[in-house]
């Protein structure tokens, strides 16, 4: 992936914009997934089982199977035998939605000190998703291990070439005290709440390291050693908003929007040259510069604005008002010359005059942007922004730039009078 | 030296009452269009899901591919609230629910259909982009308001907000009875509006207090006519020039800008017509009804 672009947005928002990428719900499970890992014991008594499948459907007893000890068997409920260690129970994909809905409505008593978690759908058994009744007291959590990484068992192992993620612990003792007091019974390794895996401790383990294998694929392996490293987020991730721009719309729009807004500026130069002539082409290079000026003081990293549409709008607006500046400070010379005057005193009345107008309809934009800036989000913001700018860099060029040169012309006796 | 509306004499003063007449009924048919027809939001504003699919474009006439695209969605159970024609070879469709985009990238890659947008938006942030959005609107027109008292005055701050509020209203009783959706580009097409109309009103303002000025003596209507006068040569190249800029916007800008560039047509217009015609009679009414009671010495002017 590329690096992403993150910007903070109010006050518990993040956007994150990733270029080129085309698999989003990797980038989604990325983002979405905190890195909460977990080990919890397995609550494995047969009689809590009874509770909950009976509170779940009579109907969909048939279809219950247990997992324990590596086994899977089907039993009636009528006639459930005593199996020695129910590892976790196995729910028909069809009837997951089914299950969710009755265990969040009414297991709040059936579950005290206990909590029923997902894992992953069962390899032995097509179609069934394994359910695991835990122990309400994490045993371990993620802030606990160090040195995640995703490995892969050499080829001529009994895992041949099988992803799995190994991991220590900061405190081998507590993992070897635990794994000694519940011997024999299952250990549930749990990544953003769903179970991944669920092993029988067989006997204490020691050393003070443990390995994952879940199945992975090495993409997955990876993004889940990522996780890990990047440590448990303090906060759960919602995705509010999600947005996918192809590549080749959005070179589609670029290219459309490019091309009409570089028309559309020709246009301006030529009505310009042909309505005022040489004050036409200083006009030109006044809004040239302004649109340099602009891009470069949004190029710069402590502004750090992305370019958006409202961002391009603001733009727009902003060349509209360099336009309005300079018709503004030409017609003035013009009502000057009209009224006889000399043609340096027509242009120093002209500007004199034009820079109060200018000034006063400059600024109110201007207090617009600022609160515009202040009070908006995202998209306002992004205009009040590139407005500010342009309205700074528009009044800098039309009035100082064009006086300038105009002046020196003049000042040089390079020239006497210019056509307007 | 071109000189355009040069020694102009047109007696805008007398046309006011017209001008009333006209915004007013144009504001009144927009919003009985919205009261029986109802403004399309987009999903920034509702929440939902919009897709953009393209299509090979030499295969069928596109209403055969928006046909064959509503078939295969009602086939699925997929529920779309809109769908239509974007650009060239492209269909948009729009959901007020949250659409998978993996199945129904499975489901239409056999018709040779391509989704190149996929835009997913939860109902907490468009709840929020609406009301930031008019809260950030009114804060702004408030603190506009007192800048013009402070530089002006109050007639010329209410005539100038009230110019503003007028552009706003018709752009969007337009965009209503012209069916155009409500999204993000739209507040951008509407905040360039403000800026416009607001720039507009504030060169002739500035024209009309130097005169008042100048000719202290002189009749307020007369004053006003001269400066609608004089600065009518800026009014018309200025709007011109940016009615080139956004009608090539409007022309080569392709689906997605023409939204907004449909808007800032009708705003563009409507921002120069209502300085004249909106903004200068409020001012001109409110000063003629309280300068007199104010205390004479008051010089604001300046």
């Amino acid at each position: 992936m590329t690096e992403p672009l993150i910007q903070t947005k109010g006050m518990n928002q993040i956007i994150v914009e990733i270029a080129g990428i085309q698999d989003t719900s990797r980038a989604e499970s990325l983002i979405k997934n905190t890195g909460k890992l977990e080990f919890i014991v397995v609550k494995d008594n047969i009689n809590r089982w009874k509770e909950i499948i009976l509170l779940i459907d009579n109907d969909l007893q048939n279809y219950f199977y247990f997992n324990y000890n590596g086994l899977i068997d089907f039993y009636e409920l009528s006639n459930l035998p005593s199996p020695p260690r129910i590892q976790s129970l196995l729910v028909k994909n069809t009837d997951k939605v089914k299950v969710n809905s009755i265990l969040n409505n009414n297991s709040k008593e059936v579950l005290v000190n206990s909590q029923l978690l997902w894992g992953k759908e069962n390899e032995g058994l097509n179609g069934f998703t394994s359910l695991y009744l835990l122990n309400r007291t994490i045993e371990i959590s993620g802030n606990e291990i160090k040195d995640p990484k995703a490995q892969q068992y050499p080829f001529d192992d009994i895992n041949s070439g099988q992803w799995y993620i190994s991991l220590g612990f900061n405190n081998p003792y507590k993992f070897e005290e635990i794994t000694e007091d519940n011997k024999g019974k299952f250990l549930a390794i749990i990544l953003d709440n769903e179970v991944k895996m669920a092993p029988r401790i067989n006997q204490k383990i020691t050393g003070g390291y443990a390995t994952i294998t879940g199945n992975f694929t090495g993409k997955e392996a990876k993004d889940i050693e990522t996780i890990l490293v990047a440590g448990e987020l303090p906060a759960k991730i919602n995705i509010a908003s999600q947005l996918q721009v192809d590549a080749s719309l959005g070179a589609d729009s670029i290219n459309a929007g490019f091309k009409s807004i570089i028309i559309a500026f020709i246009s301006v130069l030529i009505f310009m040259i042909f309505f005022y002539k040489s004050f036409g082409i200083l006009a030109n290079i006044a809004m040239v510069l302004n649109l340099l000026y602009i891009i470069a003081f949004l190029s710069n990293p402590w502004i750090n604005a992305t370019l958006s549409l409202p961002g391009i709008a603001g733009m727009i607006l902003t060349v509209g008002m360099a336009i309005d500046a300079n018709v503004i400070i030409f017609e003035r010379i013009k009502e000057e010359l009209l009224k006889n005057k000399s043609f340096l005193d027509a242009i120093e009345f002209g500007y004199q005059k034009a820079f109060r107008t200018i000034f006063d309809s400059n600024l109110t934009t201007l207090v617009s942007a600022l609160s515009l800036y202040l009070f908006g989000s995202g998209a306002i913001k992004g205009f009040a922004v590139t407005l500010s700018v342009g309205i700074i860099c528009s009044m800098f060029t039309a009035i100082f730039i064009t006086k300038t040169i105009l002046l020196s012309l003049f000042n040089t006796g390079f020239i006497k009078k210019i056509s307007i | 030296m071109i000189k355009i509306f040069h020694n102009s004499k047109i007696n805008f003063v007398s046309k006011f009452n017209k001008a009333y007449f006209i915004s007013l009924s144009l504001i009144i048919i927009g919003f009985s269009f919205y009261l029986f027809k109802g403004a399309e939001f987009g999903i920034d504003f509702n929440g939902g899901t919009e897709l953009i699919i393209e299509f090979e474009q030499s295969k069928l006439e596109t209403n055969n591919q928006k046909s064959e695209l509503i078939n295969l969605f009602k086939l699925n159970d997929i529920s779309f609230s809109k769908i239509k024609t974007y650009g060239k070879n492209k269909i948009q469709i729009l959901s007020e629910e949250n659409l998978d985009k993996d199945f129904i990238s499975n489901q239409i890659s056999n018709l040779n259909f391509n989704i190149v947008s996929y835009n997913k938006i939860g109902s907490t942030i468009s709840k929020e982009l609406k009301n930031d959005a008019v809260k950030a609107l009114l804060i702004a027109i408030i603190l506009i308001g007192l800048y013009i008292i402070v530089r002006f005055d109050w007639y010329s701050a209410v005539g100038s907000i009230a110019a503003l509020v007028h552009d706003l209203m018709i752009v969007i009783s337009i965009l209503i009875v012209s069916s155009v959706q409500f999204d993000t580009n739209i507040i951008a097409a509407l905040l360039i509006i403000i800026g416009y109309s607001l720039n507009d009103t504030i060169v002739i303002f500035d024209r009309i207090r130097e005169n008042i000025n100048e000719f202290s003596n002189v009749d307020l209507d007369q004053t006003i006519n001269l400066s609608l006068n004089q600065t009518l040569g800026r009014t018309m190249i200025t709007s011109l020039t940016t009615l080139f800029v956004v009608v090539s916007l409007f022309v080569f800008g392709g689906g997605s800008l023409s939204g907004l560039s449909y808007a800032l047509i009708i705003g563009v217009l409507s921002g120069t017509y209502s300085s004249l015609f909106v903004a200068t009679p409020i001012m001109m009414f409110l000063r003629n009804k309280y300068y007199i009671d104010e205390n004479e010495k008051e010089e604001k002017w300046q």
